[in-house]
């Protein structure tokens, strides 16, 4: 078998193995997108459009960002600081496998079972439940040209997570306090990525910051495919997000481990 | 030891653990308040570009957030181990089964051992967010107001130790953090930051009466905004949201005991 074929099996297995975690997690995803969806009714009460939105695309994008969410920040972040940490990454490194390849495989793995089991059903309670309660539909793709690039779109979202939350954990070579710099942070990048509001309220310059960022790719390119608004064009980024986070990661893992001492003979 | 004497070294010491490691610390406490910062630019760039959301102004709504955010570092300050995820990583390394054994009431050394000292940054930004607010939504501060100001964070607090006691009950069957707390605890705090009457009957009534959340938020910000409120949750139910947050604290330690009563330990 494929080693990283198999670290990947393993990745869904963990993640799948308690229901009561799937379940609740999937129930927190339907709750906050409630929350969510009733905010943009009473705005968009006040005012048919706003930004470029109207009710149907805000209601895409508060549905498609809590499906999205669970890939893009993971339950299992500082995994990587904690194996650099302890010691366990140089077992990683005697392996005959590429170390950042094989933890890449176990995370896509693990998100491979968010995926299945969180963001998939949230999106198909969203399609059917909302217009039923609302009357309103989302503003989802037509075709399936559409959906395929929808697709595409929401699987290249843990890939360039996983570099982002690389680089951010490859602080724990140089401290062991990597946690400070992660909550410094958190809520800025929520905030540029697009998860507390849509980038389309931003003003101006920061607007243009957010979506000069690679955290673009991560929540807000996926909601605008999805949106079929300008599609192609955040595809397109989404992918050359990918390439460009692999290089840098493969980069700074490569001059990391070149400069790491081994403690403990 | 007493249980309070124990607390104050526990307690003592967490802090100093803390404040051992600077960058870690100064991370926390500057990344506690930057959650002010992003989280309230969020609301605010999004209730203004409408003007208004269910009748209350931006500044309006940054109120309500304001308060969310208090109760919230006033829970995460002293309650932070009862967190779902903090509470099921100390069940499942044993930290906790090592706990039963000291001379010290099980809860108390929960709440003593991880005080959150980080959460300065997120009150500090709060109050200040809650000054700028007040001031433009017409706020007259005076003894009166903030003492309802003080109940309603400690209230809020309250609950979220109430429910957070209710989760720590279902980790010691299911030996894990279950995202059930995280909706009922933070999805409330979430919902409170916004005006009650955008919500649905449903939504409404399970976190103004039953997860009173809402409750402890939404009456006293009526009250300092001089504003009515609906019937469900008029300004009248001021004296209410006492109730309910004992009420609340209550069912969470009735949990926690029974919960303790029938652990079995991992190892």
């Amino acid at each position: 078998v494929n080693p990283y074929l198999a670290l990947a099996a393993a990745g869904f297995r963990q993640q799948a193995r308690s229901r009561l975690v799937l379940v609740s997690g999937l129930f927190t995803a339907l709750f906050f997108g409630t929350v969510r969806s009733a905010v943009f009714f009473a705005l968009f009460r006040v005012r048919g459009h706003a930004a470029g939105l109207g009710l149907s695309e805000a209601l895409t994008y508060a549905w498609v960002v809590e499906a999205v969410y669970p890939l893009a920040y993971t339950l299992w972040s500082w995994n990587i600081a904690a194996r650099i940490r302890s010691g366990d990454l140089v077992v990683d490194l005697t392996r005959p496998q590429d170390a950042f390849t094989g933890l890449l495989a176990y995370d896509a793995g693990r998100n491979l079972a968010q995926l299945a089991f969180r963001s998939v059903p949230t999106m198909l309670f969203a399609a059917l439940a909302v217009p039923a309660v609302a009357g309103h539909g989302l503003a989802l793709p037509g075709g399936p040209v559409g959906w395929a690039m929808a697709g595409l779109s929401v699987l290249l979202v843990p890939v360039i997570a996983f570099g982002i939350r690389f680089l951010q954990e490859c602080v724990a070579f140089v401290t062991a306090d990597y946690r400070g710099l992660g909550r410094l942070l958190f809520f800025p990048l929520m905030l540029l990525a697009g998860f507390l509001v849509p980038i389309e309220f931003f003003p101006g310059p920061l607007r243009v910051a957010a979506e000069s960022s690679p955290l673009f790719a991560v929540l807000s390119a996926p909601v605008r495919v999805c949106q079929g608004v300008d599609a192609g064009r955040s595809l397109l980024v989404q992918v050359a997000w990918v390439v460009a986070m692999w290089l840098v990661c493969r980069w700074v893992f490569g001059r990391a481990v070149r400069r790491m001492v081994v403690h403990g003979g | 030891v007493g249980d309070f004497r124990g607390y104050l070294r526990l307690a003592r010491a967490s802090v100093l653990a803390q404040t051992e490691r600077p960058l870690l610390f100064w991370g926390s406490v500057v990344g506690a308040s930057f959650s002010v910062m992003a989280e309230g630019a969020g609301i605010y760039l999004l209730v203004h570009t409408f003007g208004r959301i269910g009748g209350w102004t931006p500044s309006q709504v940054l109120v309500l957030y304001a308060i969310t955010l208090l109760g919230f570092a006033l829970f995460s300050t002293f309650c932070y181990s009862l967190h779902s995820p903090n509470f099921a990583s100390l069940l499942r390394t044993g930290a906790f089964d090592r706990a039963l054994n000291l001379p010290i009431r099980p809860l108390v050394w929960l709440l003593g051992s991880d005080l959150q000292t980080r959460e300065l940054g997120r009150f500090v930004l709060g109050v200040g967010l809650l000054a700028w607010a007040g001031g433009d939504a017409g706020v007259r501060w005076s003894p009166g107001s903030l003492a309802v100001l003080a109940m309603a964070c400690a209230c809020t607090a309250l609950v979220l130790f109430g429910i957070s006691l209710a989760g720590v009950a279902m980790s010691f069957h299911t030996r894990q953090a279950t995202e059930f707390v995280t909706v009922l605890a933070f999805g409330g705090l979430n919902l409170a930051a916004y005006p009650l009457q955008v919500f649905d009957t449903l939504l409404r009534m399970v976190f103004v009466y039953l997860v009173p959340v809402g409750l402890t938020v939404y009456v006293p910000a009526l009250w300092l905004l001089g504003k009515h409120g609906p019937a469900w949750a008029g300004r009248g139910l001021l004296p209410l949201v006492p109730v309910l947050t004992a009420a609340a604290c209550a069912g969470g330690l009735l949990a926690y005991r029974a919960g303790l009563r029938h652990y079995l330990e991992v190892g």
